[in-house]
């Protein structure tokens, strides 16, 4: 039953339909809110919430669109709230390359090492660069679906895509020359 | 890449909490002449026995103060020795942590024969280490306190099995009085008076 | 799976953050307990409150968070349950337990009385209303000024980071846009080597 079939149906009263929609989203949401937020936490809030507005408002979605687009729609808005509301008047911590540069990273093929350095990595970037990047290359959505989701333009997404692969490239550059 | 390709698609579901390992690997931004020094020192420490992580744990400290390599290899040099002086003073039974905030006090000033009271005053209590009651001595010599004044009371308080928890708000007492403008001795002194008037009313 | 146009370190990078976050049952059943009590949809309807910013119908978890612990308060609890191995808190830092969540409806952020040999959670603090950027760094993180920022903490104003340590003697200090500066609620560790202060805490041994 596709995505669509089912809305239909919770619109027609079934809200168990619904439970099929949670079970086939959650956890890709969950997944793009961590990466996005920084923590469980945060993470499980803005997707409960994302859900919940989703199921009030399901009148609103039409089914020429993608569920999952619709969805992540909603999910991107609570993600950028979230992070709004914890850094009200700061900007988002960046890394400065410089201090990256002098900094010594530590050559380690313990797993959870380097995944503890991806996520520092990911978090290093600036938030729109990251919502981007995590939406295209984790969430793999289309850039068309990903300017629906985030109501920004096509080609500015492709520039926060390839200036986040950039800055990524760069900062596990240390962990890249090991061994090669 | 092609190690980090090869781990990220090799990697587990499972997530375990890391708990620090300290990088034995000397840092590349280091001239290799430096790190030869370097590796000599901390190798003879080994050698010794004493615990070799505080040294590479001061050299990634010294590359991050940009430290230029003479001074980063004196005061490597410098924290070796004072661990070998705190293991005498402290005994060989010492714990690693016990050692490093030995080395640290006598680094503040406080002498080798006070930490070696402190090791009788404790007496055979082999399950309290020292390392707080050290903290909180370094930390006063550090304030401003002269060390022999910090060294008695924290003596004093050490011998009546004062806790931990109490020595850390004994600290930061006198650290409150040190701020609010009293002079040091002053303020040892009513605390200390106060830390043991309060373990003497708590004893059965 | 990779696009034919990717570099091969981007596959990997996004192969490794497409690892699935588990969802939790106890949070899948949370939201659709809610599902039920909350306004049904149908066919037809207006209603849209897809990015409102009100708070709405969601029942949040309140967060208990520990206030710092300081001074004889501290002692007195600490000495209250039993001194053994353990070390007190420090200064305004709290040590959190990763306390599980599973059918618990508020998250409790407990002094920690026993730790695993990984360490404890703590909790690091710094009030510094100017700053742009706050970086940790010490001695389990190699003295890396890059790998552990602070976030401002929206309710308090102060900056903070939640951080895994072993248990022992760690040193650290605050990096604030550039300038290095100790914990000003922690205590002092000894050091003119490199011409500054660094702060010192203790995380409990594991309770035997």
């Amino acid at each position: 039953m596709t995505d669509a079939m089912l809305v239909r149906r919770v619109l027609e009263g079934e809200t168990a339909a619904f439970t099929i929609l949670v079970d086939r989203h959650a956890a890709a949401c969950t997944r793009f809110a961590t990466r996005m937020l920084g923590n469980r936490e945060d993470a499980e809030d803005a997707t409960q919430d994302s859900f919940l507005r989703a199921y009030r408002s399901l009148a609103r979605y039409e089914e020429r669109q993608v569920f999952r687009t619709w969805l992540f729609q909603i999910l991107v808005n609570r993600c950028r709230t979230a992070a709004g509301r914890r850094q009200r008047h700061q900007r988002m911590f960046l890394v400065d390359d410089s201090a990256v540069a002098s900094a010594s990273v530590r050559p380690s093929a313990d797993t959870n090492d380097l995944r503890a350095e991806l996520q520092r990595a990911i978090d290093a970037l600036d938030p729109e660069q990251r919502e981007a990047f995590l939406l295209k290359h984790v969430e793999q959505l289309s850039y068309d679906e990903m300017a629906a989701a985030t109501g920004v333009g096509v080609s500015a997404l492709k520039m926060r895509v390839k200036r986040a692969c950039d800055r990524m490239q760069w900062m596990l550059r240390e962990m890249s020359d090991v061994g090669t | 890449m092609r190690r980090l390709v090869v781990v990220l698609s090799m990697m587990a579901i499972a997530s375990v909490a890391r708990a620090q390992e300290i990088d034995r690997t000397l840092p590349s931004q280091l001239s290799a002449a430096t790190r030869a020094t370097l590796e000599r020192f901390i190798d003879s420490a080994r050698v010794a026995g004493l615990p070799v992580d505080p040294l590479y744990s001061k050299v990634r400290e010294g590359v991050f103060r940009s430290a230029d390599d003479a001074r980063l290899i004196a005061a490597v040099q410098r924290l070796g020795h004072d661990l070998g002086d705190a293991r005498s003073a402290l005994g060989d039974s010492a714990g690693v942590e016990e050692i490093t905030a030995g080395a640290n006090a006598l680094r503040a000033g406080i002498r080798a024969p006070e930490l070696a009271r402190l090791r009788e005053s404790r007496g055979r209590k082999a399950d309290r280490p020292l390392t707080v009651a050290l903290v909180v001595l370094a930390d006063l010599a550090t304030r401003g306190v002269p060390p022999s004044l910090a060294a008695a009371s924290v003596n004093e308080l050490v011998a009546r099995n004062v806790s931990d928890g109490s020595l850390l708000s004994f600290r930061q007492s006198v650290e409150r009085d040190l701020v609010g403008g009293r002079s040091p001795a002053s303020a040892l002194d009513a605390r200390t008076r106060a830390m043991i008037d309060d373990a003497e009313k708590r004893r059965p | 799976m990779s696009e034919p146009d990717n570099p091969r370190w981007l596959d990997g990078v996004s192969d490794e953050l497409r690892r699935d976050v588990p969802v939790r049952s106890a949070w899948r059943a949370r939201l659709l307990d809610d599902v039920e009590r909350t306004r049904r949809p149908s066919v037809g309807d207006d209603f849209d409150d897809r990015f409102d910013d009100a708070p709405g119908m969601v029942t949040r978890r309140r967060r208990i968070v520990l206030s710092p612990v300081t001074g004889l308060a501290a002692a007195a609890l600490f000495a209250a349950l039993g001194a053994g191995v353990m070390y007190e808190v420090i200064g305004a830092r709290s040590i959190a337990r990763n306390a599980s969540r599973d059918g618990g409806s508020s998250r409790d952020v407990a002094l920690a009385t026993a730790s695993t040999s990984a360490g404890e959670t703590v909790r690091f603090e710094l009030a510094a209303p100017r700053a742009s950027r706050v970086m940790l760094v010490g001695s389990f993180n190699e003295w890396n000024p890059a790998a552990t920022p602070l976030v401002r903490d929206a309710a308090s104003g102060k900056w903070v980071v939640s951080l895994r340590l072993s248990p022992g003697r760690h040193v650290y200090a605050f990096v604030v846009d550039g300038d290095v500066t100790a914990d000003p609620s922690a205590p002092r560790a000894a050091d003119d080597d490199f011409g500054s202060a660094n702060s010192v805490v203790l995380v409990s041994a594991p309770r035997t």
